[in-house]
């Protein structure tokens, strides 16, 4: 699905596939990658064949089939929670048969179709009242293979989890012998665990720069265009930086918080390494890019006070892209699925892989599209992604130097 | 012998406990968030809120299996603002994104707590049956 290709006069070009320059490019946790499409659509087709199987099942138990005869009435004796897992069962073996055929044939793929048969003969078992444990035993290792080759987490991947896990906990209510307290630990830490793993898949599946440049899947919750092409030209290179040069010129004064506060910024209490001033006055002002005026300056609280180390350029109004000057230098990127707190109004977090943000909080699912550029002395790339070591190199020296004085 | 809402309030119960446990690692994102964020002074209602809103979840299932009146109510109101939220955020969707919810968002805030309300309205009357004080055991589908 991705991967860097170098050409043959050395420039690195892009390559995520399925993509069209222009195209928004999210990471897949918040999406359904191309290999997946094939398995959510037979899954929506699976209540009709589900429908099909069943009458060919009866007219096979009246004809006489002991084993269709014996699955309808093992059917029929189950208690609801283990007729819902068994469906549960069933809809996680299709979407497995759905992944084998949407890849190209892998290690993957086999382990895939083995998923499919291991969860197909539980959903057979559990119809028939037979090996209640074993058929605990392949929904967890169900669910384990997807901490583990699960990356990059899609949509597909954590429903189907999701169902996996309901199953399991199904299969425990109805289970004799099970002490309700174990169950109900052994079902949160599941589901904790296969969170946090869909976190770490959908970062790690993010490129090295966070995606900010293109050509790569950004990190969760951010979004880019598609770039096809990854080398600037001459021209693109003297565009940026003549931006940088003019942007950096014109912020200077605000290094102090009082004259940012001043002209409008609400600066407040710097907290963090990454504290956001935003002048409201400049949203929505129709100025996109103007070096005079970005909507927001980025200070990082160090020991030394709080110093100016960026500003964000924000386009005016959602949908709209920002001007392409500068090629592949500057990418404007956006966010999804942000959760934004009402007690107090603040950003809470980042849709989490489950599709829940924090209480108290919504979804907000698209932002304006925006640009950052760091004053950072030494970093490779003023805009756009800023490298976390790269700030905290800068935030020591900072520190230091203040200390030595 | 199982009746029939016996079953459907084992699987209310699993329901619950799968919100619940979803909520768990909510509050765990919040608090990593405040943390990394350096807000944890500010940001530390959310945090709060939603670990309360975890630890209620998980009271809530354990007192459905006693089929308390109380784990009832809580967890109608729990699922109502789940739902609330749920259509909220479509609505935001459709207006700023011109988009439905994604898939797990959807099972996750439309359809699990549409289920669950569905659910503690066919098993009332065990609740009510609680409440009259009559001799009800402990959910035991098995």
């Amino acid at each position: 699905m991705m991967g860097r290709e170098i050409l043959a006069d050395g420039s690195s070009d892009s390559v995520l596939e399925g993509f069209e320059p222009g195209d928004q490019v999210g990471n897949p946790l918040y999406g359904i990658l191309a290999e997946h499409e094939l398995a959510f659509v037979i899954v929506l087709a699976l209540p009709v064949l589900a429908w099909l199987g069943v009458r060919l099942l009866r007219r096979a138990a009246a004809s006489g089939k002991p084993r269709a005869t014996e699955l309808l009435d093992g059917y029929d004796r189950l208690q609801s929670p283990r007729r819902l897992a068994v469906w549960l069962l069933v809809v996680s073996a299709w979407v497995h048969v759905g992944l084998v055929f949407g890849h190209e044939l892998s290690a993957y793929t086999l382990a895939y179709a083995l998923g499919a048969v291991l969860l197909a003969i539980a959903a057979r078992w559990l119809t028939l009242g037979r090996r209640p444990r074993l058929v605990a035993t392949i929904l967890v290792a169900s669910v384990a293979a997807f901490w583990f080759l699960g990356a990059p987490p899609d949509q597909i991947g954590i429903a189907t989890k999701l169902a996996e896990i309901f199953a399991l906990t199904l299969l425990v209510v109805s289970e004799p012998g099970v002490r309700r307290r174990f169950a109900t630990a052994g079902v949160v830490s599941l589901v904790v665990v296969t969170g946090l793993a869909a976190w770490i898949g959908a970062f790690a599946s993010a490129g090295a720069e966070g995606g900010h440049h293109g050509g790569e899947f950004p990190e969760p919750a951010t979004v880019v265009p598609f770039v096809e092409r990854l080398q600037a030209t001459p021209g693109e290179e003297e565009t940026a930086a003549a931006l940088f040069e003019a942007t950096t010129a014109a912020v200077m004064k605000y290094q102090d918080p009082a004259v940012a506060e001043a002209a409008g910024y609400q600066v407040g209490t710097v907290m963090g390494s990454e504290h956001h001033a935003q002048n409201p006055a400049y949203i929505g002002d129709g100025r996109i890019l103007d070096p005079e005026h970005p909507e927001s300056l980025i200070y990082a609280d160090t020991a030394a006070g709080p110093i100016l180390i960026g500003v964000l350029f924000e386009t005016d109004d959602i949908g709209h892209a920002g001007p392409a000057v500068a090629g592949p230098i500057m990418v404007w990127h956006s966010h999804e699925n942000v959760c934004f707190s009402l007690t107090p109004p603040l950003l809470a977090g980042i849709l989490s892989p489950f599709g829940v943000c924090p209480a108290g909080s919504i979804n907000v699912p698209t932002t304006g599209e925006m640009l950052h550029a760091w004053m950072i002395p030494g970093i490779e790339e003023p805009w756009g992604h800023l490298d976390e070591a790269d700030l905290n190199d800068y935030l020591a020296r900072v520190e230091i130097s203040a200390a030595s004085r | 012998m199982e009746t029939r809402d016996d079953g459907l309030l084992g699987v209310l119960w699993a329901l619950v406990i799968i919100q619940g446990a979803i909520t768990v690692l909510s509050a765990i994102e919040a608090l990593v968030v405040a943390v990394a964020t350096g807000s944890i002074l500010i940001s530390w209602p959310i945090v709060a809120i939603t670990t309360g809103g975890a630890v209620l979840a998980l009271a809530a299932a354990r007192g459905l299996r006693r089929r308390a009146r109380w784990a009832q109510r809580v967890t109608v109101i729990a699922e109502v603002i789940v739902l609330g939220s749920g259509l909220l955020n479509l609505g935001l969707s459709l207006l700023l994104a011109n988009a439905f919810l994604d898939l797990v968002p959807t099972l996750t805030t439309i359809v699990a707590p549409v289920a669950a309300l569905v659910l503690i309205r066919r098993v009332a009357q065990l609740f009510a049956d609680q409440e009259a004080g009559a001799d009800v055991p402990e959910m035991s589908v098995a």
